[in-house]
């Protein structure tokens, strides 16, 4: 799940994403990963998100196959969890009080 | 927290920013997303933006003023006054603010929830807990009770629920304090707590979704 605030992409560098504090970006992460990054709350588990985003990408063509998509995200994790830009939990529903 | 003036509505943002949209390299930015349930909405740069921006409040205000529309207007100076209340009212029409009765905010809080964003730092020398990232000095220092609601209130489906936890689990507490295990009571102190978070980015509020739309 997210922990920093999206701040977006900017005109130097429009596929880079950032995340950060106000005014700080942090870190940067590409589209779809980002994406994954910002929706992950949404689901119970990380692979349902990636699998969520690869499939609704857009019709530019420029979506990832799911298992392409998890490389990526997994791959980012490191840089994402070490400054605080995410956090992991277990793969159980978020909400417990419907 | 200052009782706001009878008949102010507190201002509260609702949805998840998800920062300035540049549509190409080299152009200006288009707008700024913000994604309300399944919805992204594209708020314009400039005055739109910017009061969706000053409904989070202020860092050296939140906890001391209410954060009603008049605070507002005077926080965004640069903006004609009777264009910030056309602003908010275009905001709160389409589901991006939130303005609530702070005397009765069990309609909202039964359609929202909050998702908390930065880490926990624990307690800090004051005895308030602080929020940040690790390794650095707290954003901000919030009260323990803030404090557990941000660690606990991301677990639950609307406010309401999260504060109804909040009260059971205090009436646990072997020497309760009764204003604490009221849920009606613990819920007004949620609503009043929700500045003093999202003024930080410590998180954001968004609509309840219910089990049939959840992804």
């Amino acid at each position: 799940m997210v922990a920093l605030l999206p701040l977006g992409n900017s005109p130097e560098d429009p596929h880079a994403w950032a995340l950060g504090l106000p005014g700080q970006p942090l870190v940067h992460v590409e589209d779809t990963v980002h994406e994954v990054v910002v929706l992950g709350h949404l689901d119970a588990d990380l692979w349902t998100t990636v699998q969520q985003v690869a499939t609704s990408s857009g019709p530019s063509g420029a979506a990832p196959e799911p298992r392409t998509l998890l490389g990526r995200v997994l791959d980012a994790l490191p840089t994402l969890l070490s400054v605080g830009a995410v956090h992991l939990d277990r793969a159980v529903p978020r909400t417990v009080a419907q | 927290m200052t009782a706001p003036a009878a008949g102010a509505p507190l201002v509260l943002p609702v949805g998840q920013y998800l920062g300035a949209l540049v549509p190409a390299a080299g152009a200006a930015v288009r707008g700024h997303r913000v994604r309300v349930g399944e919805q992204v909405h594209l708020l314009a740069d400039g005055p739109e933006f910017e009061v969706w921006s000053l409904a989070h409040g202020v860092p050296r205000l939140a906890g001391l003023l209410p954060h009603d529309s008049a605070q507002l207007v005077r926080l965004a100076r640069a903006i004609d006054p009777a264009e910030v209340e056309r602003l908010l009212a275009g905001l709160a029409g389409r589901g991006l603010v939130a303005l609530v009765d702070p005397a009765d905010p069990a309609g909202f809080a039964g359609r929202h929830r909050w998702y908390s964003l930065l880490g926990g730092l624990g307690q800090q020398e004051s005895g308030n807990c602080g929020l940040g990232l690790v390794g650095s000095p707290p954003v901000r220092e919030v009260s323990p009770r803030v404090y557990e609601f941000w660690s606990l209130a991301p677990l639950f489906a609307d406010l309401s629920a999260a504060a109804g936890f909040l009260a059971e689990a205090a009436g646990a507490d072997p020497d309760p304090e009764p204003a604490e295990t009221d849920p009606d009571r613990v819920l007004t102190d949620v609503v009043g707590w929700l500045h003093d978070l999202l003024c930080v980015s410590a998180g954001w509020l968004d609509v309840r979704l219910d089990a049939g739309s959840a992804r």
